[in-house]
């Protein structure tokens, strides 16, 4: 409005001014012709050299907008009521227009620092500027109170030319904390196997070591405790413990707080870990050497995932010893060692033609192991002259938890027997997925060579029959399962495969007794692949997951690959660090669902795992991170060509003075003279006048 | 007359006859040829492991015709056979293979060269038997501190009537040995004539030499029914301590 009201002022006293020199040329005609030739020069130079003026641009009010952060981090140290107490003489004069905002992980208008708390969320600068400047047109100066702390390293996409941003800091002298970050680890763990979990932790202030302690949540027992010296700044602690507890364990991690800690609350951290079994503790007792044993043993020993202990009587108390004890191989039975002291390590017990009484094992002794059963663990008893009644287990303890009555009619008959199967879906007896295959493999078995006479009791469920009397049956007591083979010639179903070409004998032997004795163990879902890893990672940060083989023998190749969130596919490298043990690393930059896909080989085997993990943006807790972050300011105003102020030496109105200078100099408005029409006009008329006047006057 | 009796028992053991599945059953294979040096050895034999052991044994010893097309139907039911000569042995090729599927599904062989010779025909018969079945594997030597040599007694030497060979040859598969081999004429110290005297001297070292190979001899078949438990971790203190004695 000022430049065309200036521009009009020019254009009537420019015409005034030719209209008087044509009434004056006209009169002195002789002088004209130089005159018009003058200005047609003048308007030349004004067009060549793009000649204008410039008008300063005044602004007597603009906004200011105090932007103050009220997240969780803000309650450190006062550090929120530091920054009201600064704004309190602010707040009433009214030669500004002051705007006061809240924000954290939102922006909120706030009337009075009065209504200013501290709130319990997490921040978000970068949106909360963002929000801000997108509402504001009129020079604004914002300023930014906060400690920097931020959930996001992100900066603010949005920048206003009449805008400026001017980061406010808050210096926190002595600031002292120590603080559990991040605790990466995977939430399923194998009993007994090593566990490792890393620890992400902030270290400010302190130079002396720290303990740091893993507690059992349920039963108070420290399962780690270790002294660490922390570097200032961020740490990464690896912590490595043997899990022994089956199912969920809740465990907390706590460094030991320290005098003068900003904040004891971050110094805890908790996790939920799923300890499953790695391995199967099998206690095998055989009364006598056998093809059974030999067999039974030969799998359950070549099975990597069972540890196996078994003892089998060699030599009775009535039999003859022809050598000395240096030349006998023979080893005292422990048979307290077993029944008290180490019952509990085991997963099931296999007692194989085994009597108790001939050895002296007291019944109390059978009272614990029937305890073990019902409290979780297995058991398995296996026929022959020493089992059932004929081992003398009427009236024991052990005869409440087996699923079939003991008679003193029984009997241990030697007979070729063809045993009818009564199930073959249950899981135990499905050895083919075929239905059909299935039923032909059980139907053409090689026979049997001797059985027990039993009977099942209600609860039973019966696999095998023989003239109504079960050959294999099993039933849970409480949180145990128990087994029963009324034979133990099964063996010959091993080495019977030489009798078939079309059917693999020994095959349905091994996976029908590993099926028993991990049944049994309550350990039916062990897998032959396990991907161990957590369920949610961060984006930009190393993902690490260990892969581990169980059972698998022979392996002619392991390869791994990714599906990632944009449906592309990535091969991954697989690292070998121990036997069965293989890990994979990548670094995801999108965020989303991924599936991880294992794949072994074997000369007889395909085998596959897959599991999705899911990558979300990096997300700082901010109780984690207390220390004011001057970085992260320092990026702002950089981002807005401001600088960081402190708050102790603050004075707003300097800056809003300086900010007007600036803001008059950097919105001056040039006026720029070649671009107005009426030049050209002038210029033409004068031209003519000048043709005009030299041609024919 | 001594194969009348032979072929009788056959048929009986074919037709009558319900192998004891939990009992030890000395088996013997048999072939065209001197398969049975020392016919009643297993009386003996039988019986020490009856009175020293635990072991449920069958009193009788059976034969099981390494000709017959019915070979692998009764050698289902035994899980260790003794295959015995000092001459040259002949296998049809298809019980090549069921003494293959046997051995690898759970059965146990035992070989025995009783020939006592550095070269003997029986000795280049078995290893190229044993290279048709088992083309994967070679014949590996024992150690002192092999399974076998502590199954039941703890053997310090390997001997048999002869002292040859200081080691015993085995082919292992899913780490235990399913085949193995004597060349020391271990099975003829328990032969006994008429009046119980034992037939054969020991060399060099006599009835000590006897009782030694006598001791592996039980510890072979100990092994064929309890496998490498020796080997597992609980008994090796006890042992190791015994033998430094």
């Amino acid at each position: 409005m000022i430049v065309l009201k200036t521009t009009l002022v020019a254009i009537i006293l420019f015409l005034i001014y030719v209209i008087v020199g044509v009434y004056t040329v006209i009169k002195a005609n002789k002088n004209l012709v130089k005159f018009l030739r003058l200005v047609l020069f003048l308007l030349i130079t004004i067009m060549l050299f793009n000649l204008g003026y410039k008008i300063p641009h005044r602004t007597e009010n603009i906004n200011v907008v105090f932007m103050v952060d009220n997240s969780y981090s803000m309650s450190i140290n006062n550090r929120l009521q530091k920054i009201k107490n600064f704004l309190k003489k602010y707040e009433k004069i009214k030669k500004h227009v002051f705007k006061i905002y809240t924000f954290n992980d939102e922006l909120y208008e706030t009337k009075s620092l009065e209504e200013i708390s501290i709130s319990n969320r997490t921040t978000l600068i970068n949106s909360c500027i963002d929000k801000l400047l997108s509402e504001i047109n009129q020079p604004s100066l914002v300023f930014l109170f906060s400690d920097g702390i931020n959930s996001t390293n992100e900066l603010p996409s949005i920048k206003k030319e009449k805008a400026k941003v001017i980061p406010i800091f808050i210096y926190d002298e002595n600031f002292k904390d120590k603080s559990i970050l991040d605790i990466r680890y995977s939430k399923l763990a194998f009993k007994n196997v090593e566990y490792e979990l890393k620890a992400y932790i902030y270290n400010w202030g302190y130079k002396d070591t720290t303990e740091i302690n893993l507690v059992d949540l349920e039963t108070n027992e420290i399962i780690f405790k270790n002294n660490f010296y922390l570097k200032e700044g961020k740490n990464e602690i690896i912590i490595k413990f043997l899990p022994k507890k089956i199912g969920y364990n809740k465990l907390k991690l706590e460094l030991k707080p320290s005098i003068d800690e900003a904040n004891y609350e971050n110094n805890y951290a908790f996790l939920n870990i799923e300890v499953k079994k790695n391995k199967i503790r099998v206690l095998y007792l055989c009364g006598q050497p056998s093809a059974e044993y030999f067999n039974l043993r030969s799998l359950l020993k070549n099975d990597p995932y069972i540890d196996l202990v078994s003892f089998v009587i060699l030599r009775n108390p009535d039999d003859i010893s022809i050598v000395s004890d240096i030349d006998s191989a023979l080893i005292p039975f422990p048979t307290y060692d077993i029944f008290i002291k180490e019952l509990n390590s085991f997963d099931l017990v296999i007692f194989e033609n085994f009597t108790y009484h001939r050895f002296g094992i007291p019944l109390e002794y059978l009272e614990n192991l029937k305890k073990f059963v019902i409290s979780g663990g297995g058991f398995i008893m296996i026929g022959g002259l020493n089992s059932f009644f004929l081992g003398g287990y009427k009236f024991t303890p052990l005869e409440e938890i087996l699923p079939v009555y003991l008679s003193e009619k029984e009997q241990f008959i030697y007979e070729e027997i063809k045993p009818d199967y009564v199930n073959l879906n249950d899981k135990l007896t499905k050895i083919l997925e075929d239905t059909t295959e299935n039923e032909l493999l059980w139907k053409n078995l090689p026979s049997l060579g001797n059985y027990q006479t039993i009977s099942a009791k209600e609860d039973a469920i019966v696999l095998l029959k023989y003239k109504n009397i079960p050959i294999m049956c099993y039933a849970k007591k409480n949180k145990g399962r128990v087994f029963v083979s009324a034979t133990n010639s099964t063996w010959r179903w091993r080495i019977g495969n030489v009798l078939s070409e079309r059917f693999n004998f020994k095959d349905l032997y091994d996976k029908f007794w590993k099926k028993v004795i991990y049944f049994c163990a309550g350990t039916e879902d062990l897998k032959n692949i396990s991907i161990i890893s957590d369920e949610v990672y961060k984006k930009n940060e190393e993902v690490e997951i260990n892969i581990l083989l169980s059972n698998i023998s022979n392996i002619i190749s392991i390869d791994s690959y990714l599906i990632l969130p944009d449906s592309s596919k990535k091969i991954l490298k697989i690292k070998k660090l121990q036997k069965d043990r293989y890990s994979i690393n990548f670094i995801p930059n999108i965020v989303g669902k991924y599936n991880i896909t294992v794949v072994v080989k074997t000369p007889t085997s395909f085998l596959k795992e897959e599991k999705s993990i899911d990558i979300v943006e990096s997300n700082y807790k901010e109780i984690s991170y207390l220390k004011p972050d001057i970085d992260y300011m320092q990026k702002l105003a950089d981002f807005y060509n401001s600088e960081v102020k402190n708050l102790n030496t603050l004075d707003i109105f300097e800056i809003i003075s300086n900010f007007k200078k600036e803001f008059s100099k950097s919105y001056a408005e040039t006026i720029w003279l070649y671009k107005h029409e009426f030049l050209f006009f002038i210029f033409i008329v004068v031209f003519i006048l000048e043709i005009y006047i030299a041609r024919f006057k | 007359m001594r194969s009348i009796y032979l072929i009788v028992t056959i048929i009986f053991f074919l037709f009558f006859y319900i192998f004891p599945a939990d009992k030890f059953i000395f088996a013997y294979l048999k072939y065209p040829g001197n398969w049975d040096p020392y016919p009643n050895i297993h009386n003996d034999i039988l019986e020490i492991l009856e009175l020293t052991t635990s072991v449920n044994v069958e009193k009788q010893r059976i034969v099981l015709d390494l000709m017959s097309d019915r070979l692998k139907y009764e050698i289902s039911k035994v899980p260790f056979v003794i295959l015995v000569g000092n001459d040259e042995v002949v296998i049809p090729l298809k019980n090549i293979k069921v003494l293959r599927d046997y051995a690898v599904s759970g059965g146990t062989i035992f070989i025995e060269d009783v020939s006592e010779l550095y070269n003997s025909r029986f000795d280049e018969s078995i290893r190229k038997i044993l290279k048709l079945m088992f083309p994967e594997y070679k014949l590996k030597k024992t150690d002192k501190d092999y399974v076998l040599m502590k199954s039941f007694y703890l053997i310090r030497k390997v001997t048999g009537r002869i002292a040859m060979y200081n080691y015993l040859e085995y082919i292992e598969h899913e780490n235990r040995p399913i085949i193995i081999y004597s060349r020391n004429n271990m099975i003829s110290c328990w032969a006994r004539d008429r009046l119980g005297n034992y037939i054969y001297n020991c060399i060099p070292d006599g009835e000590q030499q006897r009782f030694n190979s006598q001791k592996l001899f039980l510890n072979i078949i100990m092994y064929s029914l309890c496998g490498t438990y020796k080997m597992d971790k609980v008994h090796q203190p006890y042992i190791e301590e015994r033998l430094k004695r």
